[in-house]
């Protein structure tokens, strides 16, 4: 027995289809009960990252993206220049599993440089083999929010860049100037974008396989979180363009 | 921080009810579970016997000074004697100097730091949660993107196994981060319950004393990091998982963004029938020949190794009962026990040993059951290739289960008597004698050791290529063709059952 899963209004999507059987047994692995219930008590993302190996310079690439992460968003929440505050970004995106891109430079004039970097490579993520290209069709389109540190303009361009080339299906913006320790440090933009992952890459980046009940566990949450911030009467509305580009490339 | 801004934090009075950094890793410190305690202990107990030390020399010491000195110093030129006399107040005082500035130096960074989280009570905070022992590597990150800033608007809440910290409770550089330490799950069932509730609950009230101290009740934006593994990075985890644990025993996690680390990939294997095995963790080449299969690496071709006293690991070299293994592990036994398959132990006999090389070969019974390793060609290995290391680590935790590490090879020294391959796989003690496999499976070094690297905070696996062990069978007048290579490794490319040829034995057995 299989049904539609809905985790956000952003239109036509990949279908989400759960495989639970019926009879199914409940999940018994400890981490799920953990995830759902941190999910549960912050009605909050999930955003999976992976290592991609136990080597140590690879468990220290992920630690230094991770802490640059969060240090990006605490100076983001504290002085949000533009943009959805974090807290209420749950007004705008959906509930799906998303993951985290690499933290990224841009500096002034590079857009170009940076649109063939994307057209080229991707944008590169925290689970390794998943690197994010532009839709190929409507249900490619993938929920985004951009996070940026930097000079306004800057920011603008790069928003412009981002929007025009990978078209998401919904998105948000958090944007902040750079604080006063920072000004001697570079005067580039650093960003990260929190990308939705698909089905079939969420399970890859929790290393389990699509119709495992705890997969389905972890899915049921959001997608009871995404109809409990929706209510009776609220709809979500995209604020993504509607315009479809082509090609989404895969791992 | 500039000495004039250690002056002002320094003097800078305390206001009352304001914040006091030592009062709160005291309170923090009362979680701890007796370490700390038994540390101070020893540390009083060595200040007394430093003292009585000093009392004892002074007393003998002065008496001396003043009858000889004015004698040595007489036969001195008036020069001489100057010098001798600005250099003993020079050493002297800037002993002294350096003693008092790093303990006032002290004192004031922790004044700044107290001033800093004052002034950051108004500011708008973001909170990270982070469990396991992976919360001890995101630390570590912040300290170092944080290059001895204070980030005045990131707090974060670790609980990483005790064993990963050694000291400090209350980080003041990067973020402000409050340090609760959890003891890893041993022993029983019930032992390791019990542990986790108590755990539980002195967690709790250290996150309120940490909270309510840096007045971070209401944050903003809050992470639940939870590492989700089996493998290096949380082997506590693992441990926990095995006896039910959550890491996620904390009662006040918002969790708005619950970021899940998965970090076990080719980690830590389990055996097929246990219905973990995970075939997907390590990429490897699907090529029908030369597939590193789970059911053939480990445990078909691993072996571990132990004479009573040491532990350690090996590999099957052929199907007449050649297992190569290192010399160390077999000290100077002339037999030891042989587990494979994770079967019953079976006796082996050292047939070769090597100490300078550090090769070993043993014999045990010929069997159909032993499935031999695929032999590449370690020659063609260049730094940056990835491979894999192999072993049973003697840590009791494991409990006699293998574990895989990926790595790079990180370099390639050919001098010496064998030509040793580095590389970031790391293994931990009991692994020595396992095998160095590249990612298509193909056997290409024996690991031996580890030593500190370019880097020499970080250690790196050392392993004697598999072209040195093929030497080694050749010198000693070992048939090679019965062990098994692949199409572009050395040797021949066939696969018999010929007896080993023991003639030509070296005298060292």
């Amino acid at each position: 027995m299989s049904r539609k899963r809905e985790f956000s209004s952003a239109g036509n999507r990949i279908p989400w289809e759960s495989k639970a059987k019926a009879n199914e047994q409940k999940y018994s692995q400890p981490w799920t009960e953990a995830v759902v219930k941190a999910l549960k008590q912050g009605n909050g993302f999930l955003v999976l990252v992976d290592s991609a190996s136990n080597a140590e310079s690879d468990r220290r690439y992920l630690d230094d993206q991770l802490a640059h992460i969060a240090v990006m968003q605490s100076q983001i929440n504290n002085l949000l220049s533009s943009g959805k505050e974090i807290g209420a970004l749950k007004d705008t995106v959906g509930y799906p599993p998303y993951t985290f891109s690499e933290v990224n430079s841009f500096y002034r004039g590079a857009v170009v440089s940076l649109v063939q970097a994307w057209a080229e490579d991707g944008m590169r993520t925290l689970v390794p083999d998943i690197s994010i290209y532009p839709p190929n069709s409507e249900d490619e389109r993938r929920e985004a929010v951009l996070y940026g540190i930097g000079d306004s303009n800057d920011l603008s361009s790069l928003e412009l860049a981002f929007l025009t080339y990978f078209h998401p299906a919904k998105f948000a913006r958090c944007f902040s100037e750079p604080t006063v320790e920072e000004a001697g440090i570079g005067r580039d933009v650093r960003f990260f974008v929190q990308w939705e992952l698909f089905e079939d890459e969420a399970a890859h980046a929790l290393g389990v396989p699509q119709d495992s009940p705890e997969f389905d566990a972890i899915l049921d949450q959001l997608e009871c979180q995404f109809k409990s911030a929706l209510g009776p009467a609220k709809k979500l509305r995209a604020e993504g363009p509607s315009v479809v580009g082509k090609g989404r490339l895969r791992w | 921080m500039g000495a004039l801004e250690l002056l002002k934090s320094y003097f800078t009075s305390r206001r009352n009810g304001a914040l006091n950094l030592g009062k709160l890793e005291s309170k923090l410190r009362t979680q701890e579970t007796g370490l700390p305690r038994r540390r101070t202990l020893l540390c009083s107990v060595a200040a007394v016997f430093a003292v009585t030390v000093i009392i004892s020399m002074c007393q003998r010491g002065i008496p001396v000074v003043r009858e000889y000195l004015p004698q040595v110093m007489a036969g001195l030129p008036p020069e001489a004697q100057w010098l001798a006399f600005a250099g003993l107040v020079l050493t002297l005082g800037y002993g002294g100097y350096r003693t008092i500035f790093r303990m006032f130096s002290r004192a004031a960074k922790r004044r700044a730091v107290e001033m800093h989280i004052q002034n950051a009570r108004t500011d708008r905070k973001m909170m990270v949660y982070a469990y396991g022992s992976g919360a001890k590597g995101f630390m570590d990150a912040i300290e170092r993107l944080s290059q001895g800033a204070l980030f005045r608007y990131l707090y974060v809440f670790t609980q990483p196994p005790l064993d990963t910290v050694k000291r400090g409770f209350l980080r003041i550089k990067g973020s402000i981060t409050a340090c609760i330490p959890v003891q890893s799950a041993k022993g029983t069932y019930m032992a390791a319950a019990a542990a986790r509730s108590t755990e539980a609950q002195l967690s709790d009230e250290g996150h309120d004393a940490f909270l309510g101290a840096i007045g971070a009740e209401e944050t903003s934006v809050e992470w639940s990091m939870i590492h989700v593994g089996e493998g290096h990075t949380s082997i506590s985890c693992h441990t926990a998982w095995e006896e039910k644990r959550t890491t996620m025993n904390h009662s006040a996690l918002p969790g708005r963004f619950v970021v899940v680390v998965r970090d076990t990939r080719d980690a830590v294997l389990h055996s097929e029938e246990d219905g973990t095995g995970d075939e997907e963790l390590i990429d490897i080449d699907d090529s029908p020949d030369h597939r590193l299969q789970r059911s053939d690496i480990p445990p078909a071709s691993l072996a571990r190794i132990t004479d009573g006293v040491t532990a350690g690991s090996g590999v099957v070299m052929d199907r007449n009962g050649l297992i190569l293994t290192a010399a160390h592990v077999v000290g100077d036994s002339a037999s030891v026990d042989v587990r494979i398959d994770d079967l019953n132990d079976i006796g082996a006999s050292v047939i070769y040993k090597d100490q300078t090389t550090d090769l070993a070969f043993l014999k045990v019974e010929k069997s159909e059951s032993l499935i031999p390793v695929v032999t590449g060609n370690s020659d063609d290995l260049e730094i940056g290739d990835r491979v894999v290391a192999y072993g049973y680590p003697a840590d009791p935790e494991y409990e006699g289960m293998p574990v895989a590490a990926l790595g790079s090879v990180v370099d390639i020294m050919p001098d010496g008597p064998c030509t040793v391959i580095k590389s970031d796989a790391m293994v931990t003690a009991g692994c020595s004698g396992g095998p160095l496999f590249t990612l298509d499976g193909r056997f290409v070094g024996m690991v031996t050791s580890t030593t500190p690297g370019q880097d020499i905070s970080k250690l790196v696996t050392c392993a004697v290529s598999s072209q040195d062990v093929l030497d080694a069978l050749d010198d000693c007048g070992f048939d090679q063709t019965s062990v098994v290579t692949g199409p572009d490794g050395p040797g021949t490319n066939q696969q018999t059952n010929q007896k080993i040829n023991k003639e030509g034995k070296p005298t060292n057995v």
